[in-house]
């Protein structure tokens, strides 16, 4: 039970169009510091999906981001994720934060990072 | 000149996520646009349960899963969440199931004309400012 953290973490999602997600989270592990980032891939569609207004269809590929966090940071990091995302620009995609019940620590021993 | 970023943060928004089988996510989501959803993401999965204990070897309920995700404001979740329920026919076994969690803020780019209706409607000024 010593790696169940009692801390309050948050989880932030981020939805992005396909591609823009390993360069997000290269960021958030380089710049700051985060471990517990992951990217899945899914497909979305929206009212304003561009593709749809062309006939070609209506999902598009997303990259889905969700980033694990301490309450205390998880405000700092949205915003961060938002411009650095730029998703203040149409099309951009969609970022939203949930609280978590319980979590996992990940603490990584001090290794240097791979080339 | 310093540039001025602003983000539009949302409350009161509620995620919607059900896992239907594979194929039935696009008619689901059609359903929930009906209703006002703006949108959503699907994803795939595989799952096990309730498909081991219904029809001849399992074959009645397909094991691909598909994922959907729906952000809806809270005052619509109630009437998306009961749409898709019935569209999915989620009251029949191995069909699916789905629920509601709470989301404490989201983010997105919102249309300026949108904007611009807020304010005439005199609703609180829900922009929060960066400068950069």
């Amino acid at each position: 039970m010593n790696n169940i953290t009692i801390s309050p973490h948050k989880l932030i999602t981020v939805i992005l169009p396909k591609g823009r997600g390993t360069g997000l989270i290269k960021k958030l592990v380089t710049e700051l510091g985060i471990q517990t980032v992951n990217v899945s891939f899914a497909r979305g569609l929206g009212r304003i999906t561009p593709l749809r207004h062309r006939g070609v269809g209506e999902t598009t590929e997303k990259s889905i981001v969700t980033v694990m966090i301490e309450a205390e940071r998880a405000d700092e990091v949205f915003e961060y994720i938002f411009f650095e995302a730029e998703l203040n620009r149409p099309h951009g995609g969609l970022i939203f934060q949930q609280p978590l019940l319980i979590s996992t620590a990940l603490i990584l021993p001090e290794l240097e990072e791979e080339q | 000149m310093k540039k001025k970023h602003e983000m539009v943060v949302l409350t009161d928004v509620s995620l919607i996520t059900a896992i239907v089988q594979r194929g039935k996510a696009d008619e689901l989501v059609d359903a929930a646009q009906e209703v006002g959803a703006q949108g959503a993401s699907i994803h795939y999965a595989h799952g096990r349960g309730v498909r081991e204990r219904l029809g001849l070897m399992g074959l009645a309920v397909e094991a691909e899963k598909e994922v959907i995700n729906i952000i809806v404001s809270t005052d619509q979740a109630n009437r998306v969440f009961e749409r898709i329920y019935m569209a999915g026919d989620f009251d029949t076994p191995g069909m699916g199931f789905m629920w509601v969690t709470p989301v404490e803020k989201a983010a997105s780019f919102i249309p300026q004309d949108i904007l611009d209706k807020f304010a005439h409607e005199g609703s609180p000024n829900p922009f929060k400012g960066r400068d950069e």
